[in-house]
């Protein structure tokens, strides 16, 4: 499974929790990384369709003609669940370097 | 679903996907205006923020249909309907590029087949890389008296500062076959043949001919057509006399290949049995030679036994008679290399045992082994360096018109600059738009390509016509082939790319803002600077080419010219010629000069004939020579001979300086006798007077009992013995009826009034009823004959003349675009100009300086260039130097009437403008 970029790893996040539009994808990564990852307007459609290319989000048909809503595919939890488990991964090993503060969750 | 088939899906669906993007990105911005009103912004100010945080929604779009993974298909489809719309859109300028690149890819492709026919031929033989050709080279000598070579039946060439040759002695052939046996699979040797009588059901024809040697087919690896080919028991003495016959002989003689088999055939008045017929694409080794029949090497004491200088047994032994080509195939691993190292020791101790003096022991032959894939190199030799010299003159006529369809663009493009602008601001890529002129400049560029196929089919045509003129058995089959196809490609693809990338270039380097601003018309001086520098080059460079091309087709016209006005030293008009070979049909020696004195008789009584007579060959490409000498001197090895009939000179028309002509009153019987020429006179009996002296003729291999003791009875005026470049040589001319040597092939020439080809068929009619296996060979006129000798010469001036038009119009045109560009371009400032009283005659002068200027530049970079490149053809020139004053001024003159005429019609225009209209214009 090959890494996924930041971006498309945020808009799977945010769709894990269920199929939204293109404005509300973006409205839901800003609060999931409290306004740190901001998506330009210009490439979130951009991402969003080659995200659709390839498989891992697709369309909802939706009664009202105007709002698409976009979907996570089963191959979209996979990849995303493989680069939380690679991301989990690392902050493992950046703690067993000492280089980040070990924090009781 | 697959990837592909999801994309696939995309693409049709494109428009309805196209507008959903649309709907779902206009949705967007209304949810952000929204969430910006709940937020307290004015409706109006939070649409605008919306709007400017969304971006270039084109670019946008653009950005977003890119991933759906069809754009490149896409964006090529939509350039080319694009492309094919413009195109479609300005059909004068479309006209004129594609016609000007299919000149040009047309000249190039016709020269180039040409050219591929010639150097990357192969013979059609099975596995032709594995032949070899063995060579040999030695010093060039300084007197072939002292060479180990005493007599040849063949020919020498001058390459690499040394002799060459690719002829051996028959001894020496059997000593590489018995040498060779480790390295070559077979060795088989060849000689051509002269040209053959060949009777067969009762008809005669005339044939070319290749004595080849038992393993001649095997060795080459071709399969028979019919019958079976020639075997190694087939070449002997006392073999069963057989013939292998080609295709084309066959159908001509028997209606086909099938039923050639078996059938008797005479050749040369002996009897062969055809055994075989090769197939329709074999040419033997040589593809000048092409011939009709393949006989035994042997068999030519038989073929050529009638000859008083034919084949004989003794040749066969004779270590210092060079005439056999030798070829071989190498066996499988074995190396060139490995072949040289094998048989270079093996000839080199054979041949000095051939030297008899030390002279000849100095300056021995080596062997060398060469590649023998292309058969034997004469068409090259003889045509590379000419196709070369036109490959570089078609090349330059292609860059002419590059350029010229640059220029034009550039001059469109700037037209469109608003357009480009335009679409660059509202989110275009730079790299799009360049892609989509380079689309538009390819896409003509191929459009001339394909116009330049035809072209070139017909430019095949006629350069093989006139390439063919000068030789009756022209070989040179130039074809459109996958080669010549895809040059003819690839130079539309990169012509597109050359004469496209700069201006496309050039026009998206804009200034967006500026370029918006400009007028329909045309814009303000400092943009079209740069622009204008390219062009202008551009324009230089044309016409520096131009004159390169126009001094180039100065020089061959003039050597033609020289050439034509040279005095042949005979009158060449009306003069009828063609040759009979009355030996050959079988006709008995001691009866065939009463036969010929018959016939000339016939010939002298048709109507309309003024005079007749005969000769051993024809004047103009005579070359002919036998042992003599002046009592008391040696033999002078410059000297040349004619044998001649009675009347010859007046007849030609070659005035005699001093004594009489050899005439009807010298028969047989009386005292031989032998007329000379001016320069003969002057070299061999410096100032004396010749008349009354004798010269002494000797058989060939020192034959006593043809000794011919003749006194000079005249001096003739000196003609172009042996071609019309040739240099001036000491003539002989012996009567055909006085002894050694015979009469054998002789060639007629009759004096007529009016056009001599009009009396072929009375002549044919006579000749038939004396003899039906006598065929009439090498009919022209004399003056056909001349130009035939120096064919290369006027193919050369005739092309390079069309050609340099050719380059002169394009150059005219691209001058005319330009200019006519300029104008329109300073409509406005010309107004301006006239309006405030300035005078029409001044304007025109100011158009006409600039053109001045271009054109002077060109001219000056056009002569340093022609100055340098014009000893290149040195060779090709003939009474003239290279750089030839006249002929450059000549040139210069003409590109600058050219270049004036192209512009006066657009200057003239300019200095008509009405200033109101010009003013009026935006």
């Amino acid at each position: 499974m090959p890494m996924l970029k930041p971006a498309d790893f945020h808009i799977l996040l945010a769709l894990a929790g269920g199929p939204l539009h293109g404005y509300g994808i973006m409205k839901q990564v800003e609060r999931d990384t409290s306004g740190e990852v901001t998506l330009e307007i210009g490439s979130l459609y951009r991402l969003l369709a080659r995200l659709v290319s390839e498989g891992l989000i697709d369309h909802v048909d939706s009664a009202e003609e105007r709002r698409r809503y976009y979907r996570i595919t089963p191959a979209g939890r996979k990849a995303l669940k493989s680069e939380a488990a690679r991301l989990a991964s690392v902050v493992t090993l950046v703690r067993a370097r000492k280089l980040l503060p070990e924090i009781d969750l | 679903m697959s990837e592909f088939s999801r994309k696939l899906k995309w693409l049709f669906q494109r428009s309805s996907k196209e507008k959903e993007l649309e709907e779902e990105l206009r949705f967007h911005l209304e949810e952000e205006a929204e969430e910006g009103l709940t937020t307290g912004k004015l409706e109006r100010e939070a649409l605008l923020a919306a709007q400017r945080s969304l971006g270039n929604l084109t670019l946008l779009r653009e950005q977003t249909r890119s991933a759906w993974g069809w754009s490149p298909v896409e964006d090529l489809v939509q350039d080319l309907r694009y492309a094919f719309r413009t195109i479609a859109g300005n059909k004068l300028f479309s006209a004129l590029a594609s016609l000007s690149l299919a000149l040009g890819i047309g000249a190039n492709t016709a020269i180039y087949s040409f050219m591929d026919s010639i150097l990357s031929r192969t013979l059609p033989v099975g596995r032709p890389e594995s032949l070899v050709m063995l060579k040999w080279v030695a010093k060039q000598p300084a007197d072939w008296g002292t060479f180990v070579m005493h007599s040849i039946n063949g020919s020498t060439y001058d390459e690499g500062g040394g002799t060459n040759a690719g002829i051996f002695p028959y001894p020496a052939f059997e000593t590489f076959q018995a040498s060779g046996v480790d390295v070559f699979s077979s060795l088989f040797a060849y000689h051509q043949t002269p040209r053959l009588n060949v009777a067969a059901k009762g008809q005669a024809y005339l044939a070319a001919g290749e004595y080849v040697s038992g393993d001649f087919f095997r060795g080459l690896g071709v399969p028979p057509a019919s019958g079976r080919l020639l075997i190694a028991s087939d070449d002997g003495f006392g073999a069963d006399p057989v013939v292998v016959i080609s295709e084309a002989f066959g159908r001509k003689c028997f209606g086909g290949a099938d039923s050639a088999i078996g059938q008797k055939v005479l050749i040369n008045n002996a009897l062969f049995t055809v055994v075989g017929v090769t197939t329709p694409e074999f040419f033997g080794v040589d593809p000048s030679v092409n011939p009709d029949v393949f006989l035994p090497v042997h068999s030519n004491v038989v073929v050529e036994a009638s000859s008083q200088f034919g084949g004989q047994s003794a040749e066969y032994l004779d270590n210092n008679y060079y005439w056999l080509d030798v070829m071989g195939r190498l066996k499988p691993g074995v190396t060139l290399e490995q072949a040289q190292t094998t048989l270079g020791p093996v000839f080199a101790n054979w041949v000095a045992t051939t030297a008899s003096t030390d002279a000849e022991r100095s300056n021995l032959p080596a062997l060398k082994v060469e590649p023998g894939a292309g058969g034997l190199e004469t068409l090259r030799r003889q045509y590379s360096r000419p196709l070369y010299v036109l490959m570089t003159l078609v090349g330059l006529i292609l860059t002419i018109a590059c350029a010229n369809v640059a220029n034009l663009l550039l001059a469109r493009i700037s037209v469109r600059r608003r357009e480009i602008a335009l679409r660059l601001s509202i989110g275009a890529g730079r790299l799009r738009i360049v892609r989509q002129l380079l689309t538009e400049s390819v896409l003509l560029s191929s459009i001339g390509g394909m116009l330049g196929v035809f072209f070139a089919v017909w430019g095949i045509r006629f350069l093989t016509l006139m390439l063919a003129k000068g030789s009756a058995s022209f070989t040179l089959r130039a074809e459109l082939n996958w080669h010549v196809l895809s040059l003819a490609l690839a130079l539309s693809m990169l012509t597109g790319v050359a004469f496209g990338l700069a201006p496309a270039l050039q026009a998206t380097r804009v200034d967006l803002v500026t370029a918006m601003k400009e007028t329909r018309a045309g814009g303000s001086v400092a943009h079209s600077h740069w622009r204008f520098r390219l062009g202008h080059v551009l324009i230089v460079g044309q016409i520096a080419m131009s004159l390169l091309m126009l001094v180039a087709a100065g020089l061959f016209v003039r050597t033609l010219s020289n050439l034509q006005s040279i005095d042949v030293g005979f009158n060449r008009e009306n003069l009828l010629i063609f040759n009979l070979n009355a030996r050959q049909a079988g006709r008995p020696i001691k009866e065939i000069a009463d036969l010929y004195a018959s016939l000339l008789q016939q010939f002298k009584a048709i109507p309309g004939v003024r005079q007749a007579s005969l000769a051993n060959q024809s004047f103009i490409s005579a070359g002919f020579g036998l042992n003599h000498h002046i009592p008391g001197k040696a033999m002078n090895p410059a000297d040349r001979m004619l044998i001649v009939g009675p009347d010859y000179f007046k007849t030609m028309q070659i005035p005699i300086v001093a004594g009489r002509e050899i005439g009807e009153s010298d028969l047989p019987i009386s005292q031989p006798v032998a007329m000379i020429s001016e320069y003969f006179a002057k070299v061999n009996f410096q100032g004396e007077n010749p008349i009354g002296k004798h010269v002494v003729l000797r058989g060939q291999r020192d034959r006593k009992e043809a000794e011919r003791d003749m006194e000079i009875v005249g001096v003739a005026k000196d003609a172009k013995y042996g071609g019309i470049t040739d240099r001036l040589r000491p003539v002989l001319y012996i009567p055909y009826n006085q002894g050694y040597p015979e009469p054998e092939e002789v060639f007629f020439q009759l004096r007529t009034a009016g056009d001599p080809l009009a009396f072929i068929n009375t002549v044919r009619e006579i000749v038939r009823r004396v003899d039906s296996r006598m065929p009439v060979g090498g009919v022209e006129t004399e003056s056909a004959a001349i130009e035939h000798t120096i064919n290369q010469e006027i193919v050369f001036a005739r092309l390079c003349t069309g050609f340099a038009l050719l380059a002169l119009v394009i150059a005219c045109v691209g001058l005319y675009g330009i200019v006519s560009y300029s104008v329109a371009q300073r409509t406005e400032e010309i107004g301006i100009r006239m309006a405030l009283g300035a005078q029409r005659g001044r304007l025109l002068t100011m158009i006409l300086r600039q053109v001045g200027i271009l054109t002077a530049l060109g001219l000056a970079i056009g002569l340093l260039g022609s100055l340098a490149a014009s000893r290149l053809v040195k060779t090709f020139l003939f009474g003239m130097r290279p750089n030839d004053p006249l002929t450059i001024v000549g040139a210069a003159l003409t590109l600058v009437v050219a270049a004036v005429l192209a512009c006066y019609a657009p200057a003239r225009r300019a200095s008509t403008i009405d200033p109101m209209v010009a003013l009026r214009h935006e």
